[in-house]
């Protein structure tokens, strides 16, 4: 109860109630996404960490009502964005959110724009829409350029894509994703394809312009450094749930779900002194017909035989740190 | 397990199939039901399995165009059988049978059972007897600029640089060159007859091909197990032969049976207008040519070599549209 | 002798001609993929290249593999030089240097069994006959932890993480002594990464074999290195034991790569050192390639090209400012 008082008090932006998304496949049904729960407040930067397959971009990708048709479909559950249910709504209604009140960058920037427009033309095209105006608006457009950091914004907004480099065009999709000052920013892995230097200032940006605007982000990674390096809060997700939920600080310093210890604990560091890495054994589970246990539990080294039954209820170490693991 | 026990379950036509689109389900009857396979397709694999490990449940769902492999069932067995089960000799006839109608017609008999031609000769025959004429050719066709269009879109893809750039202005050339003039003049000087429309889209056809492999192979150059292939040592032939080729094999195989559906009706066409096989051969389009002065009073003179032929054009694109989606290894990834 | 080098490259160089025209074409420029680069590797040890995208790292792993041949420089192995090579001597050669790639997806031909590709380098040099070849795949297959009966599968039966064990047992069918491994667990994911790195080192030691690693990721490269080189703009600009080169960063490119590399510990929060991109290398800056976003740089930095300096044993750096 105490828990629900404080996420009130913070302001909830969007609450995911034990979402499920599945894949009618010809194999069988794959649970991509399996029971998530969490909730977003205003302001928060929160990342979504887990290995490939797991769930997240599916996880993003039912926020947005975007799951990929025929196959997909989200199953059951709510997703409460400022209290009222985008599974509800009409695809109308969806339109008119996407974009305005949701937007989302994606991984790879070169393919995520339109080679044949000018950057300055599809920099517009949420504005444009969503206000139901029509023209250039160039000055508007190189507001934005220059918000990201382009530079010479006068001359670049009259370019097409293939002129700017990878790091350059992540910013103009992150300067189309804040057109409309959305209140949830859902950014998919948007720093893996670029160069770690272009990595650093790209994670930068993210942040200023989160501090600038308020605005939530929710950031879905594989990569445990780049949470750590802008989120306040992580949720771990693995085979289809979320396994762990926890402040950035506490969980670098005491991660609670074998899993993550492992994942903390088999990355290289730099400067660390050479040895074997920690590796957990196995591979990552197959989302097709999961059992009904945990799903970590045949890989996991502590576990016993519950873990192999009963999927673990959430338990609640300390203020937001929650756990799904049978060992606590 | 014994693969004795093949699963093999039929979906039921009338329930409509969550995991296929409105389309494929209303159209079930061409796209054909789906039916569970254990251990068909990956008996090897899955012997392998059962002495080492567990025998993991390994499933294959694949569906089963019935009507394609019926209709190319049909046409197979006519052209095997042929001798067999022609009731008459398709060339010979008595002209006091002339036009006699179909059986179940007035004045029809059951010795000819879909009625006989203006010469008295019986149309099954005839009709049965043509299918052999329709896949000689169609198949001699596509084995001729099969082969030349792979060979060169291999070397062309492969070498790239100039002599790619060769082949493929080559192939532009080629296109442009208009098929049915060449047949026109071969046609002249050799006469017209099976093996001129043989020769003739066999050299005419290659570009096609030859354009597709190129492109396909390409891309598989570029790809790390050519690399890999090239670091162990391996000679140009053999990368080509042992690695690249596998990888389109498929794309030419499923090309081909499409194909082959097109240049039956292209045959039929060119019989029609009198460039292919001439009288008193029994190729389907040189029957409706015959046929067509009579058309007001015979109508069974052009109505059945005219549904053979979608008989065997669907069979053959049926059949290639579903070895497109099995033949897919992505399909198999899924 | 013991401590000589087993494989070194002397000023390497691969240039690409930029033509224009399709027939008659003619060559109006060169990409500098690859300038002059020297560097040595003994017998045991692993060279680690890092770099980023367009810094000529995978063209020098192709040079060396002699998938393609140097525009001029030396690559040698043994006291031999590689690159003057006839085609029975390359060919009888191919043995003694393999190769991982980065994408295991892309890196076995779908349509062999895993027995097959592993077989294949044993098939063309044919080193031994079909009875010692399958009892050779076991024991490749036994290395890289696999069962003997996953032989007859197919690649798309694996994960990824499978998928590049088995492409390193191909690597060691001809018992190589140099492997170079370009990105070998950039497509991997964090957990299973863990399990491949292991797995090199283990056969490393077990094998006797020498790395060349080439991987953006300098946490990666530091981890299973002995010694490092950083590359920028097809240069070499440092070259150090991997130590060093953490503990005492000389070219001022090498201390912003180790400043930007994000760090799992909120506590550390990165601060950007370095600002704007890489220039195409199509029209490089003069002198120092590093010059336009180097926060030390000099007037001369913009006119004289540096050379590489000995600042420390076995520690070099090409700048004029440090060092």
């Amino acid at each position: 109860m105490k828990d629900k008082q404080l996420d009130t008090e913070n302001e909830e932006l969007l609450v995911l109630k034990d979402v499920k998304t599945s894949f009618f496949t010809k194999k069988g049904v794959v649970r991509a996404v399996d029971g998530v729960n969490f909730t977003i407040s205003k302001g928060e930067v929160v990342g979504l960490v887990g290995e490939s397959g797991c769930g997240k971009s599916i996880t993003s990708l039912s926020i947005m009502r975007l799951v990929p048709q025929p196959a997909g479909k989200i199953v059951s559950g709510e997703i409460l964005f400022k209290n009222e249910d985008l599974l509800k709504k009409s695809e109308d209604e969806m339109r008119r959110i996407r974009g305005d009140r949701i937007s989302m960058i994606l991984q790879d920037p070169m393919v995520s724009m339109n080679q044949l427009l000018k950057v300055g033309y599809q920099l517009g095209e949420p504005y444009r829409y969503h206000h139901k105006v029509s023209g250039s608006l160039r000055e508007m457009c190189i507001g934005l350029l220059k918000k990201v950091k382009v530079p010479a914004p006068e001359s670049r907004v009259n370019d097409y894509p293939f002129q700017f480099s990878g790091g350059m065009c992540q910013r103009a999709l992150i300067a189309m994703g804040i057109a409309n000052g959305p209140d949830l920013l859902i950014a998919d892995e948007p720093t893996t394809a670029l160069d770690v230097t272009i990595q650093a200032q790209i994670l930068k940006l993210m942040k200023d312009i989160q501090r600038e605007s308020r605005s939530s982000i929710i950031l879905i990674t594989h990569d445990l450094a780049t949470v750590a390096q802008i989120c306040s809060r992580l949720l771990v997700m693995y085979g289809g749930r979320i396994i762990e939920k926890a402040p950035v600080k506490t969980f670098y310093k005491k991660p609670a779900h074998p899993y993550s210890v492992g994942l903390i604990k088999s990355v290289p560091v730099l400067g660390r002194p050479s040895g074997r890495l920690y590796s957990i054994d196995g591979q990552p589970p197959s989302l097709l017909d999961p059992p009904s246990g945990c799903r970590f539990a045949p890989r996991c080294t502590q576990a016993k035989k519950p873990c192999f039954e009963i999927y673990p209820p959430e338990t609640i170490l300390e203020e937001g740190h929650k756990v799904s693991c049978w060992l606590y | 397990m014994p693969i004795s026990t093949l699963a093999f379950d039929i979906n039921k036509s009338w329930r409509l199939n969550a995991n296929y689109t409105v389309q494929e389900n209303v159209f079930g009857f061409l796209y054909g039901y789906e039916a569970d396979f254990q251990g068909l397709f990956n008996r090897k694999s899955y012997m392998f399995l059962k002495k080492g490990k567990k025998s993991s449940e390994k499933k294959l769902r694949v569906r089963i165009p019935y009507l394609g492999l019926g209709c190319l069932g049909l046409f197979f067995f006519t052209v095997i059988f042929a001798n067999v089960i022609s009731p008459h000799d398709p060339y010979e006839g008595d002209l006091a049978d002339s036009t006699l109608p179909p059986a179940w017609e007035e004045g029809g008999t059951t010795r000819f059972l879909l009625g006989t031609d203006m010469l008295g000769r019986d149309v099954l025959s005839r009709l049965i007897h043509g299918s052999r004429i329709s896949l000689l050719i169609s198949v001699g066709c596509i084995a001729f600029y099969g082969t030349l269009g792979v060979i060169l879109g291999l070397i062309s893809g492969f070498s790239g640089g100039r002599t790619d750039m060769i082949i493929m202005r080559l192939a532009d050339l080629w296109s442009s060159l208009p098929g049915i003039i060449l047949l026109f003049m071969l046609a002249a000087v050799y006469g017209p007859s099976a093996k001129t429309i043989i020769i003739t889209f066999g050299i005419m056809g290659w570009p096609y091909y030859g354009r597709i492999v190129r492109g396909e192979s390409l891309s598989l150059k570029e790809r790390d197990f050519v690399r890999l292939a090239r670091v162990a040592g391996c000679s140009n032939l053999r990368i080509m032969v042992s690695h690249v080729f596998p990888n389109i094999v498929n794309t030419v195989i499923i090309l081909a049976t499409i194909d082959i559906g097109g240049i039956i009706v292209l045959i039929a066409t060119l019989s029609f207008l009198g460039l292919g096989t001439q009288p008193p051969s029994c190729d389907w389009g040189l029957m409706l040519a015959e046929g067509r002065q009579y058309i007001t009073y015979a109508w069974w003179l052009v109505t059945f070599p005219g549904i053979a032929i979608v008989v065997a054009v669907l069979g053959f694109n049926l059949t290639g549209d579903w070895l497109r989606e099995l033949l897919d290894p992505k399909q198999k990834l899924r | 002798m013991k401590n000589d080098a087993i494989i070194s490259a002397h000023e390497l160089k691969k240039y690409y001609p930029v033509t224009k025209g399709t027939f008659f074409s003619r060559t109006v420029g060169y990409v500098k993929a690859v300038d002059s680069i020297s560097f040595k590797i003994k017998s045991g040890e692993t060279l680690g290249l890092v770099g980023e995208s367009g810094c000529g790292k995978s063209t020098t792993a192709n040079v060396m593999l002699g998938l393609e041949s140097p525009t001029s420089g030396q690559i040698m192995f043994d006291g031999r030089d590689i690159t003057r090579f006839s085609r029975q001597e390359r060919f009888d050669f191919r043995g003694n240097i393999q190769a991982v790639f980065q994408d295991p997806f892309r890196s076995l031909n779908p349509r062999k069994k895993v027995k097959q590709i592993i077989s294949e380098p044993l098939f063309i040099h044919k080193v031994s006959s079909r009875k010692e070849i399958s009892f050779r795949i076991i024991q490749l297959l036994d290395l890289v932890g696999f069962d003997p009966h996953q032989a007859g599968l197919y690649p798309h039966e694996f994960s990824g993480g499978q998928r590049q064990r088995i492409a390193i047992a191909r690597a060691l069918a001809l018992n190589p002594r140099v492997i170079i491994l370009d990105e070998p667990v950039s497509a991997l994911d964090v957990s299973i990464q863990a399990q491949i790195l292991n797995l090199l080192i283990d056969l490393q030691e077990r094998l006797h074999l020498t790395y060349l690693i080439i991987s953006h990721d300098l946490a990666v490269v530091e981890y299973v290195s002995t010694h490092i080189g950083v590359m920028y703009l097809g240069h070499l600009v440092e070259r150090a034991p991997s130590e060093a080169l953490y503990n005492n960063p000389i070219h001022p490119y090498t201390r912003a790569l180790l400043d930007s590399v994000p760090v799992a510990d909120p506590e550390d929060i990165k601060e950007i050192t370095l600002e704007g991109e890489v220039p195409s290398p199509l029209n490089p800056p003069t002198g120092c390639a590093f010059h336009p976003r180097c926060p030390l740089c000099e007037p001369r930095c913009s006119k004289e090209t540096p050379f590489m300096r000995e600042v420390a044993p076995e520690h070099a750096a090409a700048c004029h400012v440090c060092g």
